[in-house]
């Protein structure tokens, strides 16, 4: 009769979680199909499917195809990414304000970015894959340090720990970005703050197609591991006694939101409040259940990062705001928001 | 529910801001159009035959060869720092990044007041970019971190940057077709020069130090940066800040140099406070005790002046003068 109730709610909750995946898609696709038609060079919509039909001037291609379409699927799989990760990690720390931030991310593909900055030529950052290949590289050895250092023999890898330990490294590097900074002339000083606050200016293709296989190799795994999040969120004995290793499956999930994190943050900087908000709107839509909330979370995130983004790149005429700022802006307020009636 | 119904109106307002955002675009986009096609009438009345003297022209550059088939009359700056060589070119650029950072600068004040250059931030608008049909992107070899976003939209050339003026004036005068003007240019400055180091003593043995003041320290400009006093007219840096480097005011008084150029960094000055950055050191002891303070040997000038920005060479010769006439 018990066991009967518990799969009336689950198909309940199912149900009501289709309904509000569906109805965020569709506000994902309102608002792709809005940032489509959102620029400082105005296309009319009619225009826009003359374009996608094969028509159009070839200014209008270049618009489409070259400035606009390839940094919108950027922005989704950017957000996506970012969301997802924060999900995994505040499942795994049981901590609801514990984010990419916290494997040393966003300080440790800084302080590569620095240095790249300091030491390399001017001329070989007209490379586009330079900054993001180091900020991948920094990402993945600060956290790989995070990890090494949290890890105790016999004990394996206790969450609070590493939520600590991630905290005092990323200070460090912040402290050390902070020193090389003084070594920075304005250009390079502009170019460094600028990935700091996270811009997708400039994305191609060649972009998406290197961020494309991290975000849909590892969104399926996570998803997948959505039972087991959902156990080390509640009662790691309780996933002891059903038989996982969860020592294992919490090295292999940090890896996952790792990956997610870092190969997002190496194409958008640090773009913040993605990885916190996108996982709290979810929970708040779908309940606390990983398996409802994740893709939920992909799909806020998505949205949170496309609308950004679409407003940096429009709301100046000559220049544009970093997206980061942009998603800040709208996102602080709601997270304040969230602070406070938690009180 | 209700908390569902919330956040669905949390994104539906989002939505509303992106609609907001693509009406407001619009309308400056029309705006745009409009001064668009009152320049092309303007371009319209010039001479036709003495716009394509010597075009079509194959130029090489420092990222390559362009083509140009006519004079390029739209042209965008990437680096701010080539406006003056520009104008002194006769080709002011249509627009320019990094504007906002000469914007209060005596120095650049003849080459951007009433030349209605567009601000183009410190990221251009790619699509505003597109929109603009410009027949020139100009890069120097110190600002090239955008060639990679840029190069698809319009055509493009990088100049030599850093402190060699001399090959930067010509690679300019060669693709807007200004040879001898650009030639002028740099036998004007050669003379001047010469000028300053025949009147060079060939006992002058008194440091100088160059510094960017930040706020809550110094920057020291390496000989190679500000290379027309150290390596051109021979004036002796302090020994061991040849690379220049970080400072802090204690470093400044190890250093102890006879004479102290300073000017405020573009990136951290208050337009509304001229050298506030260097006022604050006033009452500080350490600053006091300096020797070139006590002297009277502390040279405050624009901040332009310590940045790759050839105009600022000839204030630099007065300035040189001045230090060893005084």
């Amino acid at each position: 009769m018990i066991e009967h109730t518990f799969a009336e709610i689950h198909n309940v909750r199912q149900k009501r979680t289709f309904k509000i995946v569906v109805m965020l898609s569709l506000i994902l696709a309102v608002i792709f199909l809005i940032s489509l038609n959102t620029g400082t060079m105005r296309l009319t919509p009619e225009q826009v499917w003359a374009v996608l039909t094969g028509e159009g001037s070839q200014k209008q291609q270049t618009v489409l195809f070259r400035l606009r379409l390839p940094r919108m699927i950027i922005a989704i799989l950017v957000g996506a990414g970012l969301a997802v990760s924060g999900a995994v990690l505040q499942g795994i720390s049981k901590n609801a304000l514990a984010d990419p931030g916290i494997l040393g991310i966003n300080s440790g593909a800084n302080l590569v970015v620095l240095l790249i900055v300091i030491t390399a030529p001017a001329s070989i950052f007209a490379n586009p894959f330079l900054l993001p290949a180091g900020a991948l590289l920094g990402s993945c050895c600060t956290a790989a340090i995070i990890f090494a250092m949290s890890y105790k023999k016999g004990r394996g890898l206790h969450p609070s720990r590493m939520l600590l330990i991630g905290i005092a490294v990323a200070a460090a590097l912040s402290a050390i970005s902070a020193i090389l900074t003084l070594k920075l002339n304005p250009m390079e000083y502009d170019m460094v703050y600028e990935f700091s606050l996270g811009s997708l200016y400039g994305g191609d293709w060649d972009f998406v197609l290197s961020l494309l296989p991290w975000i849909l190799g590892v969104l399926p795994f996570v998803i997948y591991k959505s039972h087991i999040l959902n156990i080390l969120h509640l009662n790691e004995s309780a996933g002891v006694s059903l038989g996982y290793s969860v020592e294992k499956e919490r090295f292999y999930l940090l890896l996952a939101a790792l990956a997610l994190a870092a190969s997002s943050s190496a194409i958008g900087g640090g773009i913040g409040f993605v990885g916190l908000m996108g996982p709290h709107m979810a929970r708040k839509l779908v309940g606390p259940k990983h398996q409802f909330m994740l893709p939920a979370a992909a799909l806020l995130g998505a949205i949170l990062v496309i609308a950004g983004d679409t407003v940096a790149r429009s709301i100046l005429k000559n220049t544009e705001l970093p997206a980061g700022v942009v998603i800040s802006m709208l996102g602080a307020p709601y997270f304040l928001y969230l602070l406070l009636k938690s009180r | 529910m209700y908390k569902q119904i919330r956040t669905v109106h949390l994104f539906t307002a989002l939505a509303f801001v992106l609609l907001l955002s693509a009406c407001n675009i619009s309308n400056e986009t029309a705006s745009t159009e409009s001064v668009a096609k009152a320049e092309s009438g303007l371009q319209a009345n010039n001479e036709v035959t003495e716009q394509q003297a010597g075009y079509p022209r194959t130029v090489k550059h420092e990222d390559g060869v362009i083509t140009l088939d006519s004079r390029p009359e739209k042209i965008i700056s990437i680096d701010e720092d080539i406006i003056d060589i520009l104008s002194l070119l006769g080709h002011s650029p249509l627009g320019s990044e990094g504007l906002d950072e000469v914007a209060d600068s005596a120095l650049f004040a003849p080459y951007i007041e009433g030349k209605d250059i567009i601000n183009m931030g410190n990221r251009m608008n790619l699509e505003t970019l597109l929109d603009m049909d410009v027949d020139l992107l100009i890069f120097t070899s110190d600002k090239v971190r955008e060639l990679d976003s840029l190069k698809d939209i319009a055509p493009y050339a990088v100049v030599a940057g850093g402190a060699d003026y001399r090959t930067r004036i010509r690679q300019l005068g060669e693709l807007l077709g200004e040879e001898q003007q650009a030639e002028a240019i740099i036998e004007d400055y050669d003379q001047q020069v010469e000028t300053v180091k025949a009147e060079m003593p060939s006992d002058f043995e008194e440091t100088v130090l160059v510094l960017r003041a930040n706020g809550k320290d110094f920057t020291a400009l390496s000989t190679e940066e500000f290379g027309l006093l150290f390596n051109e007219l021979g004036f002796k840096p302090v020994k061991g800040m040849e690379a220049g480097g970080q400072l802090t005011i204690e470093g400044i008084s190890a250093a102890n140099p006879d004479h102290i150029i300073i000017a405020e960094s573009i990136r951290e000055s208050d337009p509304k406070k001229p050298n506030g950055l260097i006022n604050m050191w006033e009452e500080n002891p350490v600053w006091k005790s300096l020797s070139a303070v006590k002297n009277g040997n502390v040279h405050t000038v624009d901040k332009l002046l310590i940045e790759p920005v050839f105009s600022a060479q000839f204030e630099i010769l007065k300035l040189a003068k001045e230090i060893i006439g005084g």
